[in-house]
């Protein structure tokens, strides 16, 4: 359904319509609102990684003058288990329920055992210190090795792996175990000239959205609530405090505020539901925003992975079979993002036979969230660098070997069905003419490349369009913009009505002034959303139509729709003049009034997207240091609607991966208290770390979208992790498996390969 | 008669079926048809796992058309970040 | 706890307000003064997003005692823009597409407006090493820094 045409306005850089707010400090995000009243809420955090909770006594913190609310587990209501129906590693209403307030358990350091609500801030601290709670300490279990032995401190006793072929018979630190496999693994390796095999290690590492989280909550001695916060989605925000909560989803409005960053880690909730009960017990509003030490420790990072990946090939580089072991840490509560990791290790190549295993496990460590293409980064970098040592050993350049494996249209995907078109035969393509592909390097310097893959999803958007009475447009949609969609809905909306890109304006709209939304995630908004803004703006043109045909008095498919004027189609004997979207909005009220379109819709075909990135580096023998010389992304986005928000996605993805490869990781001493909560040393790449990111944007129409569209936010995380570590094994020679490849980490591997 | 295809996690719902041709026209005529094989596999078709039919990836498929020709893969469901 | 009466000139208008001696500038400016341009990422003076100028240094807000701004001059991102127009750094933020959530943004024209007006022509170098304080997970800088370069050359009064 992808129409080839010229577009007007689609494909231009014009300015967000959000943009002056936002570089005058006039937006508001998250812990920018405050109402009259309103209270300080704060949690109380356990400061141990693993322990029962025995007592908990606030006597002495309730008689603080100034606290009016204090909760403990004992004021939230017990759910039970009920699946989130959401994507992957999304979890258990039951465990979400004590993820945000803990009740017999803590099952990770940081984990909320009390809140309360106080006339300041400093009064709401001075209450948390005189709570006293009583622990026993369990021996935390801190790693995939420790959970998965035979032996391992459990975490949940009543805990049995899902998904093996036999029913376990005692519990374990296990949650799921799956599997997916083709052909004849034995024979596939019995098949190969070359068989390369590695084991490859990622860290527990952090979105790092710089806006902490944040929300208001009143709820009304009725029962009916508001909640005020930064969310990807507040109707997950409304759905989720109402199951924890146990409340009616109408009597819970969410507004969304600005977001500042999420890349999956808004998809949940941390403090909604606390502000919800301190506000119904203390009769006011209460806002909670966290520290960024209590983002580290108790939002939700990306798990930290051990994947063995194993290959077989043919002399010529022909992939024969292989094999993924992939285990995964979910934190405290079961739901990583093993299975999207597991189905897209080999999603880029053509493979007869392979076998890939995943493990979901838990460790006493903050509950996983999404983080942008959830589970990608962590198998793919396995596999990728894995890749390069075998294009290494086969002397095969190394687009060259994944060309001759590469997935193109109708290709079986590993993870089933058939690819329609995708562009990553083109990526390759377009990297091997690169000229970053053929820059000279330096001493101590090397290049690497790395293939990147995410599915994208569709599911459910809806969207609105009203025409103002002078013909101006107001987009109603409910996907909170995160990175510039409201320019994108802005620029489709345009491109449909045939009118001047500025006269539309984006209402980001609360639960109860726009339809329901899935979150903003999944690289869908621009796909899905966008598509029910296309629709709705298809519906508009229908009513003008039909309107025009009406005052001119002929039938009405003798109307066209043209460079946003109705006009008789050519030959029809009418003598009227073209009537614009201006001039039939100015007559609504005589033809049928106010004119409204609207669209619902569930998107199917979201379009898979690839990527190639490539890195250049160079590694400092004497202190081993890595500096990012070049970095240039390529990736299929189908459609850029807006094209340097596009590259921004790139660029910005890519900076992400980079900071995971080199820098980031959650360290943690042998108690489970994680060493390093603060942005001084968790090192996230800084300005003066990077140079410029070269981005080439592919075009390969996603044939499910009317302009081609496929989602472009998550892809560019994927491939850097590999890139960046190729690289420094092309620079050093020595291929070292384990991330971030920090300096500790390669100077003793350039040591010990010295000794 | 449309291809369908179960993953691996599947296959314990289909007595270790991996492939089988079902004459459907909806998605929810060819879970109707499964049901009817599988007792009890409709609970987990509908509303638990993503599919693809003919590569397009549906997230909470239920009236969608299926096709004489039609491959329909079962998916884990993603969301993503 | 008694509280403080602090004078200070923010964004060229006097104000004076109370506050206690352990509250900082940025906690004073967002919930006192409800000038919430000014954002709090971190509160460790690690982020930059709660950037200001102190007279015309470039400083963490959430670093500085509030009551050390008695007599002081404080320009705040509510104070880059001069009525109609927005500043040439704004401008080119926009027109880049140096911005993709906004969270970090206006810590950033602040550090930049710093780094321009003592700098009129800075190095990319210059500029990388200047925002380093600056922390924006969106957009990997690429954008950012075009966008400081090209208002610097519009602000040196060259054509773009």
């Amino acid at each position: 359904m992808s129409e080839a045409r010229d577009y007007k306005v689609i494909g231009t850089r014009v300015i967000r319509p959000d943009g002056v707010d936002k570089v005058t400090g006039r937006a508001n995000f998250g812990a920018d609102f405050s109402l009259p009243g309103m209270l300080y809420g704060k949690v109380l955090r356990s400061p141990h990684a693993h322990a029962r909770i025995k007592k908990i006594d606030t006597a002495a913190a309730s008689k603080i003058e100034g606290v009016y609310a204090i909760a403990t587990g004992a004021d939230f209501p017990k759910v039970g288990h009920e699946e989130i129906t959401g994507g992957e590693g999304a979890g258990d209403f039951a465990d979400l329920a004590t993820n945000v307030m803990a009740r017999d358990k803590v099952v990770y350091h940081g984990h909320a055992v009390a809140a309360v609500a106080a006339i300041s801030s400093a009064i709401a601290d001075a209450a948390l210190a005189a709570i006293k709670v009583e622990y026993e300490v369990l021996t935390p279990v801190m790693d995939l090795d420790a959970a998965m032995a035979d032996n391992a401190t459990l975490i949940d006793e009543r805990l049995f792996t899902a998904g093996l072929p036999q029913k376990p018979t005692k519990p374990s630190n296990v949650a799921a175990y799956m599997e997916f496999k083709r052909g004849d693994i034995a024979q596939g390796f019995a098949e190969a000239d070359v068989v390369v095999e590695g084991t490859y290690r990622t860290p527990t590492v952090h979105q790092g959205y710089i806006e902490p989280h944040a929300c208001v909550a009143s709820i009304n001695q009725g029962g009916q609530a508001t909640i005020w916060c930064c969310t990807q989605g507040h109707f997950d925000v409304r759905s989720m405090t109402s199951k924890v909560l146990g409340l009616n989803v109408a009597d819970i409005r969410v507004i969304p505020s600005e977001i500042g960053g999420g890349f999956g880690g808004k998809t949940t909730v941390y403090l909604e539901p606390v502000a919800m009960v301190l506000s119904k017990k203390s009769g006011r509003p209460v806002k909670m925003t966290m520290t960024r030490d209590e983002v580290f420790r108790a939002s939700g990072p990306a798990s930290a992975t051990k994947c063995t990946i194993k290959i077989g090939a043919k002399k010529d580089g022909t992939f024969t079979a292989m094999s993924a072991w992939l285990a995964y840490e979910a934190g405290g509560y079961k739901g990583s993002s093993m299975a999207p990791g597991a189905m897209c290790v080999f999603a880029p190549y053509v493979v007869p036979h392979f076998l890939i295993q995943g493990y979901d496990v838990l460790v006493n460590k903050p509950k996983v969230a999404a983080y942008r293409a959830p589970g990608a980064p962590q198998s793919m970098y396995a596999c990728e660098s894995l890749i390069d040592d075998l294009a290494r050993q086969l002397k095969i350049d190394p687009i060259e070997l994944r060309l001759k494996n590469a997935v193109s249209a109708g290709s079986q995907a590993a993870y089933g069905p058939k690819f329609n078109a995708i562009g990553f035969k083109e990526c390759l393509e377009a990297a091997k003419k690169h000229p970053n592909y053929s820059a000279k390097l330096g001493p101590n310097e090397g290049r690497g490349l790395a293939a990147g893959f995410w599915f994208n999803a569709g599911m459910q958007s809806s969207a609105e369009v009203h025409i103002n009475e002078n013909g101006t447009v107001t987009v109603v949609e409910g996907s909170p913009d995160i990175g510039g969609s409201r320019a994108s809905m802005a620029l489709m909306a345009a491109e449909e009505l045939g009118v001047p890109y500025e006269q539309v304006r984006v209402l980001v709209a609360d639960t109860e002034s726009a339809g329901y939304n899935n979150v903003t995630g999944g690289s869908r908004v621009t796909f899905a959303t966008g598509m029910a803004v296309i629709q709705a703006s298809r519906d508009i043109i229908a009513q003008c139509k039909q309107r025009a045909a009406a005052t001119w008095g002929i039938e009405e498919e003798l109307v066209e729709w043209q460079d946003g004027q109705a006009i008789p189609k050519p030959g029809v004997n009418a003598d009227v003049k073209p009537l614009s979207l201006a001039q039939i909005a100015a007559n609504s009220g005589r033809t049928g009034g106010p004119l409204l379109g609207r669209a619902s819709l569930n998107a199917r075909g979201p379009g898979p997207g690839f990527s190639i990135n490539m890195a250049d580096v160079r590694v400092d023998p004497e202190t081993g240091k890595v500096d990012v010389l070049r970095f240039t992304a390529i990736q299929d986005a189908g459609k850029a609607i807006h094209p340097a928000y596009v590259e921004g996605q790139m660029q910005g993805g890519a900076v992400q991966g980079i900071g995971w490869a080199l820098n980031e990781e959650y360290i943690y001493d042998a108690k489970g208290v994680m060493q390093n909560a603060g942005f001084l040393d968790y090192r996230m790449p800084v300005a003066s770390d990077l140079p410029m990111i070269d981005t080439w944007i592919i075009e390969v129409a996603n044939p499910s979208h009317p302009y081609g569209v496929r989602g472009v936010g998550e892809v560019p995380i994927v491939a850097p992790l590999a890139a960046v570590a190729n690289a420094v094994r092309a620079a050093t020679g020595i291929r070292i498996p384990d991330l971030p490849l920090s300096p500790p980490r390669i100077l003793a591997a350039l040591e010990a390969a010295k000794a | 008669m449309a291809k369908v295809f179960f993953p691996d996690h599947l296959m314990q719902l289909t007595a270790g079926v991996r492939e089988l041709e079902v004459r459907a026209e909806s998605f929810r005529d060819l879970v109707a048809k499964l049901e009817q094989l599988y007792p009890g596999i409709s609970k987990v078709l509908i509303g638990k796992v993503a599919v693809a039919i003919d590569g397009d990836i549906i997230h909470d498929p239920f009236l969608d058309p299926v096709g004489p020709d039609s491959e329909v893969y079962f998916l884990h469901r993603i969301e993503g970040g | 706890m008694s509280k403080t009466r602090v004078e200070t000139k923010i964004n060229g208008e006097q104000m004076e307000f109370l506050c206690e001696p352990q509250q900082s500038m940025l906690d004073v400016l967002r919930d006192t003064l409800r000038l919430t341009g000014t954002k709090e990422g971190c509160a460790t003076g690690d982020c930059g997003a709660c950037s200001v100028l102190l007279d015309s240094r470039l400083i963490c807000s959430c670093l500085m005692l509030a009551v050390e701004s008695n007599g002081r001059q404080i320009t705040t991102i509510e104070g880059i823009s001069r009525g109609e127009t927005l500043h040439p750094i704004q401008q080119k933020f926009l027109q880049h597409a140096a911005l993709q959530c906004g969270i970090c943004t206006p810590g950033f024209v602040v550090a930049a407006k710093a780094l321009l007006d003592e700098n009129p022509n800075p190095t990319e170098e210059e500029i990388r090493y200047h925002l380093a304080g600056n922390l924006c997970r969106c957009t990997g800088y690429d954008k950012i820094i075009r966008a400081v370069q090209d208002a610097a050359q519009t602000m040196r009064g060259e054509a773009s």
